[in-house]
Order: structure tokens, then C-alpha cells, then sequence
């Protein structure tokens, strides 16, 4: 499949950055972004390649050739602003022989582009996550007794979470993922986005978020998945990648109250935690008060945080009561973390910088490795 | 004692309590009479905190020090925090643009900024338009620069900008087309006088959010706002516009803004929003007449002060019901809740101020609402003087000139050691408007502003205080509005 992606967000960019991981199947031919996101006319270069892509304003701009169009998750306030980018990729339906959606569309605008899909004989696969889809489809179909266990994991995990959503944990964990596969290990991964399959890995499992699932169901349900994961892939290391905010902000900025994480963290007890953080100014203060917060919910100590570009904006998130956010540019979290956070007793990096990337795996890998033997002098 | 030596501490009274303002926690803390009287002194340099016989007092101190009050710590160094992501700011963030489509305006208002004369730091009235190209122009600036806002916004300025409707539609039309994929607001702050149904039911059609300048009745409206080709007065020519509006799309949105001469009195301006039935429905906001550029300054008039305590009081009782909310003037109790809204997000407690700070005040120049003139030259906001050299931040075709924007953000520099050591630090609305002298930036103007500016803090603070002694939930009051 040629893919042209549409509608492109900055959201999208840890997939274009890695798109060496995608399966075999699935090419990027172009990128298109609605001109209101003020990304058209730019490039964005692949990890490890010297090809730029260029953005796009408008579909028929694309001069390369497609046959596939794939429509990523984006976040719109308004659904005028989505009607509008559907009414675009509606345009385009003849030229296409796919459609892959990872987008969470309104129903009427699902409805919209399955119907033109079957007049135009396209192929149309909705990959999003579904609140109505159990954990039978997931094979996991043995009762739970009324006082259920867990089983354990003989095989290292490694638990990717966020402070707050946008705070890059899917590229931190496709940075991980890039890094562990060139090493030669078996890497069994969840992935906290939709559409995860497209880079050969799972997609966290749809059953979490059933709302008719009880909560303890869910960390049973997710410890089985997990070791049915195991017993299938035989995997050198597993690598859970939870999605949104692992706590409330305050009391007006809620986003979940960090139930999954609390239930992922229940499940599955993680060798490595590598925690996703807000920009600031490397504050060790506030980083250790985190690993701090984390050891009391989840029984877990931070071992690694990955500071993202993510700006908060205090008055304007409480004055429209959800969390309005800047991204800076990334230059300015590397000359942070130089200034201000090299001597933090918790390792900060920046994994979109590849030296980050390397001593963030060094550091991983030297806390997995076994230490039988201790030297005394 | 050195201020060094001195908790950085501000006290006040109210009629019910007395309080400490501690500047580093950015908190209040309510004293009994005798820790206020000692904590008084000791910020007038009096006596040290530990020089009292009262035992009772030397308590409080020792609570108060636990409790990490009355800290010594000034800033070591005047420096906005946002100073190292100007660039950022201005290239990725930039929240709204405002276009001055013409300096031309059909009204000559007594106390507009632009008329020739007396306003001498400010340009003239002339019949300069925006060409089309500019304005598209700028629309593309705006485009590749707004990129992390989710609902950016444009704003149509003048002179009177319904002057050049053509140019509006032009733009609207434009940006809608480019800005596909955001949700677009416009906004445009008319006299009215060219208001049409047709032109009322374009700017629903396009989300508009439209303002009106409206000074009140036709006896205090026609002194000032009158047209400019034979000098009549222009209240009856905007109601028959608005009635007219009103009658074929009773559904268009406005908001009144009344400027204010308080040289008289203010009486008929509160009669008239609050109780006619046609300007009742809208949304007011009021300022005073801007003499910044202006070589007379406005002195207000005895009658006018009373009438406003008059109005404001009744507000202030109102929310304490014993005053009926009905009989409260609209332009008094918005005054009230933009006046706690202000210090509400002003009140954020802080472990202890920075060693590198800047004094409230400033923006990013150009990042909040970006003011581009007919020549495409570009300016912090449309308040600044467009004939200032130092307020000209760059153009449309060679962009931003952020050493000049880094300096107009870190103006409190200029006045660092007074600044250092204030009070009001946190709360000090002095931007570089307020030291622009005739196109240089101007320390001593700056400074002569510091004792308004500290009053009106303390009285904001005052405003706060007595809320909070009368527990008075904020969220009621925004339901009130």
C-alpha cells in the first residue's frame, strides 16, 4: 500500500520518524496537512534516512503516487473543523484503493466514508479503539474465580507511561522498540495509540476500556493477555506503553484520575519504568517528588524520565478547564536538561536526541542484566 | 535595617481585618492588631522581627517564619522567564492578528488617539488603506506562525474598519479557504454607524465576535462621537442601525465598549445599559478615556467619582444580598468581576520567588494579538503608538525583529533595582507602553507610574480580601454575570 496521510498533526510525527519500524506492507508516499495546522510547506525527515517528506497543503497538491489513504488519530475541538477534513478525504475516495482509520471519527462521519467506500468499491479498515469489544476476542475466555492471582512474568518488563497526554511516549517507545530490534532482541510490545498492528505490534487491548468490564476483571484480564503474549511470541522483553495521563492535574483537570495506569501497574509489575514528563526547567526537585508519587501509586520508583517539549499553560488550562498546552521546540528541552538536570539521582534525556536514545538503552540494559556474581575487594 | 535584612512584605487593612501580603509565597495571612502593628513597623525598617517584649508576638513570628513567611528573598536578576522562547513564541504561537484595514475613520471623536492636535505621540487620522495584497499577506504570516493555537483569531481594526468591508470579506474568505482544519474566529470593534442587516448577518455567517463603541445616552455619546463631515452626533444613526438588526436577525451577537470621560458625570451611562431594552441584552465592558499619548492628562471630576463609588458599591452589595441584583448597574458589576477575575488569576502562592524574575506586565510582544498597519509594519498590539520606533517590531516580508521584542518584554530591566525591591511585584500591570516616551523607552516615565500602579494594586487586593472575608464563592459571582 502507497499510503497518503491525511489529515497530518505533529501528533503523527514519531510515525513518519519511524517509519522503517511500519510492516513491509505499508509505504508513506505523501503527507497532508490542513493549512490551519501550519506544518504545510515544511519537510519532515525519516530516522536514519536522508529523505524528506514534504507536507502538503491540499490532497490534489500530492504529485507522488497512493492508492492507500490513511487517516491517523488528530484531536479537533469542533466538529465543523471535522466534517470539513472529511468532506476532503470524500473527495478523494475514487482515486483510493484503502482506507486505513486509526481516527476515532463521529459516527455519522464513519458512516459517511464506509458508505462512499462501498460505492467506490474501497477497501475500508476502521482500526480504533472500541469500548463494546470484551476480552474474548482476545482469546481470553476462562472465567475469573472470586478470588483471583496473578500469574508472573519470567520475562523483563519495561513500562512506558506519561504525566499527561502529548508527552511523547509513543516515541519514546518506538525509539526503545528501533533500538532493542537492531540489538537482536525478540521485542513483545504494547503500544499506547491505535493502529499499532501497522508497526507489527499491539494496539493496547480494547477490553480496558469496556465500560462493562468490572475493574478487577480488567488487571486479570490484562496479566493473562500478557502472558498469553509470552507463551505465543517468546519474547526477550516486553515493553507496555499506557496511553493518557498517569494522574489528575487538579481538580478541574481530571483526564481518568490514572484508573489504567493504576490497573496496568496492578497487573504487571514493570523491572523498568521510564516516565514521559512535561517540560520544565529540569527542576530535580519536582522529577524526584514524581518517582516519589509513582512508589506510592503504583509501587513502582521512576528509573528514567524522558522530558518532552510539552509547555503547560496554567491559566489558560484552569480558565477553559482542560489542559491547554505549547510545544516548544525541542532544542530548548536538550539545553534544559544540559543546564539544569545533569546532576538529577533520576537520569532525564531527550529521546528524540540519539545520544539520549543510546545511554537511555545502556542504562536499561545495564539494569536488566543479571547480577549473580558480586566482586568484593 | 537593609532591605536586604527585610522580610519582603507588604501590610494593609481592610475595615474588618488586618493582613500581611507576603511577596515571595505571593499569599495573604490575616494578623490580630497587635502582630500587624509590630509586622508594620518592621516593614517600615523600625524595628527587626525579633524586637518585641510580647511574647504573644515573638510566636506569631516564629509561626509565621515556620509556615515559610516573611522571607528575605528578592530576585537577584531582572529577566523574563520566557526571554529564551521568543523565537518560539512568535513562530509557532502567535494566538491573534489584528488588521488595520484603514486609518481612515468617518467619526472625529473628542478623545481619539488618532485625531490631529492634541494627541501628538500618536498617528493622524489619514485615508491610508490596506492593499489587499498586504492583507493577504498578512493572513500568510499569520498561517505559518499560529501553528500550536486551536482556535486562532483574526480582528479587523481603523480607523473605522466597515470603511473597507470589501477588503474584510476579501480576508475572510482567504482565510477560512487557507486556515481549513482550524476552527477560525474573527473579530472586528465598529462605531456602528455603517452597521447593515446584510453586514450583521456576513459576520454571523462567519463567527464573528463584534464590539461596539458606545459611550451611552445621546447626551454623553454626541459630546464626543461625533461624525466627522459636519459634526453631528452619531447615537441615533447606530440605534436605528441596531433596531434595525435587532428586528431582521434577532439573533446577532454584540458587545458594547463604552470609553468614559470621567471628567463628567457618569450617571446616564449606567441608566442606559442597564435599563433600556435594546443595549441591556449585549455585553459591556468600560475604559476610561487613554491620555498615554495625549500631552493633557485627564484629570477625573468629583461628580463622576461618587456617582461611580455609587454604582460600584451597590455591586458590592448585591453580591452580599442586601441589594437587589435587578437594580445594579450592568457597567459597574462587570467592572467588578474584571476587577476579581484579574486578581483571581494573579493569586497563584509560590514557594518563593526566583533568583532571574520580571515583574508582572509585560507579554511577548506580538504573540497575544499581533497588530499589523496598512504598510504591513508590525506592532506588540493595536494600543502601542505606531509612530513610536521602538514599538515597530518588524514587517510582513522580513519578520520579526525579536531583539527589539526581547526588549520591549524584559522593559522591567530598565528599572531593575526599583523593581527588585516592590511590593507589587507580582502584580504590577506597567508594560512597554507605559515607557514609551516619543519613541524612546523611557526608565523615568516608567517609574512615574510605580505609586498609581501600587494603589491599584492594593485596592485590587482589597477588592479580593473582602470576598474572601464575606466567602463569597467566585463561581457564583460568575454566575451573577
Amino acid at each position: 500500500m502507497r499510503m497518503i496521510m491525511f489529515p497530518y498533526g505533529s501528533d503523527c510525527e514519531p510515525i513518519i520518524r519511524h517509519a522503517g519500524l511500519l510492516d513491509a506492507n505499508y509505504k508513506i508516499a505523501a503527507l497532508v496537512s490542513p493549512g490551519g495546522w501550519g506544518l504545510a510547506g515544511k519537510e519532515i525527515t525519516m530516522k536514519n534516512s536522508r529523505v524528506a517528506l514534504p507536507i502538503y497543503e491540499r490532497i490534489q497538491d500530492v504529485t507522488e503516487e497512493y492508492d492507500t489513504l490513511f487517516i491517523p488519530s488528530f484531536d479537533t475541538l469542533d466538529e465543523e473543523v471535522e466534517n470539513r477534513l472529511v468532506d476532503e478525504m470524500l473527495n478523494m475516495i475514487s482515486d483510493l484503493l484503502h482506507i486505513v482509520c486509526v481516527a476515532n471519527l463521529t459516527d455519522k462521519n464513519r458512516k459517511k466514508l464506509q458508505d462512499a467506500c462501498y460505492m467506490e468499491n474501497v477497501l475500508c479498515n476502521f482500526l480504533y479503539f472500541a469500548e463494546d469489544k470484551g476480552p474474548e476476542i482476545y482469546g481470553l475466555t476462562e472465567p475469573i474465580e472470586k478470588y483471583p492471582s496473578l500469574q508472573t512474568l519470567d520475562v523483563p518488563v519495561i513500562i512506558v507511561a506519561g504525566e499527561w497526554e502529548k508527552t511523547d511516549k509513543f516515541e519514546v517507545s518506538l525509539a526503545l522498540r528501533e533500538r532493542f530490534l537492531r540489538e537482536g532482541y525478540r521485542v513483545s510490545q504494547v503500544g499506547s495509540r491505535n493502529g499499532c498492528e501497522m508497526f507489527g505490534f499491539h494496539s493496547f487491548p480494547h477490553f480496558m476500556f469496556h465500560k462493562e468490564v468490572d475493574a478487577i476483571d480488567k488487571i486479570i484480564y490484562f496479566n493473562r493477555w500478557i502472558v498469553q503474549m509470552v507463551k505465543e511470541e517468546q519474547p526477550d522483553l516486553i515493553m507496555i506503553t499506557i496511553p493518557g495521563a498517569m494522574q489528575n492535574f487538579n481538580e478541574q483537570l481530571t483526564r481518568g484520575f490514572g484508573v489504567l495506569h493504576h490497573q496496568v501497574f496492578q497487573a504487571v509489575i514493570p523491572d523498568i519504568f521510564v516516565m514521559c514528563t512535561f517540560y520544565m526547567s529540569a527542576d530535580e526537585d519536582a522529577l524526584e517528588e514524581l518517582s516519589r508519587i509513582c512508589q506510592y501509586k503504583f509501587s513502582v520508583p521512576v528509573d528514567a524520565y524522558h522530558m518532552s517539549n510539552l509547555l503547560i499553560d496554567i491559566n489558560e488550562s484552569e480558565a477553559q478547564r482542560q489542559i491547554i498546552t505549547n510545544s516548544i521546540y525541542r532544542k530548548s528541552v536538550s539545553k534544559a536538561i544540559v543546564e539544569n538536570g545533569s546532576d538529577s539521582s533520576i537520569p532525564i534525556f531527550n529521546m528524540l536526541e540519539q545520544e539520549d536514545c543510546d545511554q537511555m538503552v545502556e542504562m536499561i540494559l545495564e539494569k536488566l542484566t543479571p547480577k549473580d556474581v558480586q566482586i568484593v575487594f | 535595617m537593609r532591605t536586604e535584612d527585610k522580610p519582603f512584605i507588604h501590610m494593609m487593612k481592610t475595615p474588618l481585618s488586618n493582613y500581611l501580603y507576603d511577596v515571595n509565597t505571593n499569599m495573604f495571612v490575616g494578623l490580630d492588631e497587635n502582630t500587624y502593628i509590630h509586622l508594620k513597623k518592621v516593614e517600615q525598617g523600625e524595628c527587626g522581627l525579633e524586637d518585641s517584649d510580647d511574647e504573644c508576638i515573638r510566636r506569631n513570628m516564629d509561626i509565621l517564619l515556620e509556615q515559610g513567611f516573611l522571607s528575605v528573598k528578592h530576585p537577584k536578576e531582572i529577566r523574563h522567564g520566557h526571554s529564551d522562547l521568543i523565537d518560539w513564541y512568535l513562530n509557532e504561537n502567535i494566538r491573534q492578528i489584528a488588521l488595520q484595514v484603514t486609518q481612515q475613520c468617518n467619526f472625529r471623536c473628542a478623545y481619539c488617539v488618532y485625531c490631529a492636535g492634541d494627541f501628538e505621540l500618536q498617528r493622524n487620522h489619514s485615508s491610508k488603506r490596506m492593499p489587499i495584497e498586504t492583507a493577504l499577506a498578512a493572513v500568510d504570516f499569520f498561517i505559518a506562525r499560529c501553528g500550536n493555537q486551536e482556535h486562532p483569531a483574526i480582528a479587523f481594526y481603523g480607523g473605522e474598519p466597515l470603511l473597507e468591508f470589501p477588503i474584510i470579506q476579501k480576508v475572510v474568505e482567504y482565510a477560512e479557504d487557507k486556515m481549513y482544519g482550524k476552527k477560525l474566529t474573527f473579530a472586528i470593534t465598529t462605531n456602528a454607524s455603517l452597521l447593515t442587516v446584510d453586514i450583521a448577518r456576513f459576520f454571523m455567517e462567519h463567527n464573528f465576535v463584534t464590539t461596539i463603541s458606545l459611550d451611552g445616552t445621546p447626551e454623553t455619546h454626541d459630546k464626543s462621537r461625533r461624525f466627522a463631515n459636519d459634526g453631528r452626533g452619531s447615537f441615533a444613526v447606530i440605534q436605528d442601525n441596531l433596531k434595525k438588526i435587532m428586528e431582521h436577525c434577532p439573533e446577532f451577537k454584540f458587545s458594547f465598549n463604552i470609553v468614559t470621560d470621567p471628567r463628567f458625570p457618569c450617571d446616564s451611562i449606567h441608566q442606559l445599559f442597564s435599563k433600556n431594552s435594546l443595549f441591556r441584552k449585549a455585553r459591556v465592558t468600560s475604559t476610561l478615556i487613554n491620555d498615554q499619548f495625549s500631552v493633557e492628562k485627564t484629570v477625573p471630576g468629583d461628580v463622576f467619582l461618587y456617582q461611580h463609588d455609587q454604582y460600584m458599591f451597590q455591586s458590592y452589595l448585591s453580591l452580599l444580598g442586601i441589594y437587589d441584583r435587578n437594580n445594579v448597574s450592568r457597567v459597574a458589576f462587570a467592572e467588578l468581576i474584571s476587577s476579581f477575575e484579574q486578581i483571581k488569576d494573579s493569586m497563584k502562592p509560590s514557594k518563593s520567588l526566583p533568583d532571574v524574575a520580571a515583574p508582572g506586565g509585560p507579554c511577548i510582544a506580538g504573540e497575544m494579538r499581533l497588530f499589523v498597519n496598512t504598510d504591513g509594519n508590525l506592532f506588540p498590539c493595536e494600543r502601542v503608538s505606531e509612530t513610536s520606533e521602538v514599538m515597530n517590531i518588524g514587517n510582513l516580508w522580513d519578520g520579526f525583529d525579536y531583539s527589539k521584542v526581547d526588549r520591549l518584554l524584559n522593559i522591567a530591566q530598565s528599572t531593575a533595582e526599583k523593581c527588585k525591591n516592590c511590593w507589587a511585584f507580582q502584580h504590577c500591570i506597567l508594560c512597554c507602553t507605559h515607557s514609551d516616551n516619543c519613541g524612546e523607552l523611557s526608565a523615568a516615565l516608567r517609574l512615574s507610574q510605580c505609586n498609581r500602579v501600587r494603589a491599584q494594586v492594593e485596592e485590587t487586593f482589597r477588592n479580593y480580601l473582602w470576598m474572601r472575608e464575606f466567602d463569597i464563592p467566585y463561581d457564583m459571582m460568575k454566575q451573577e454575570v
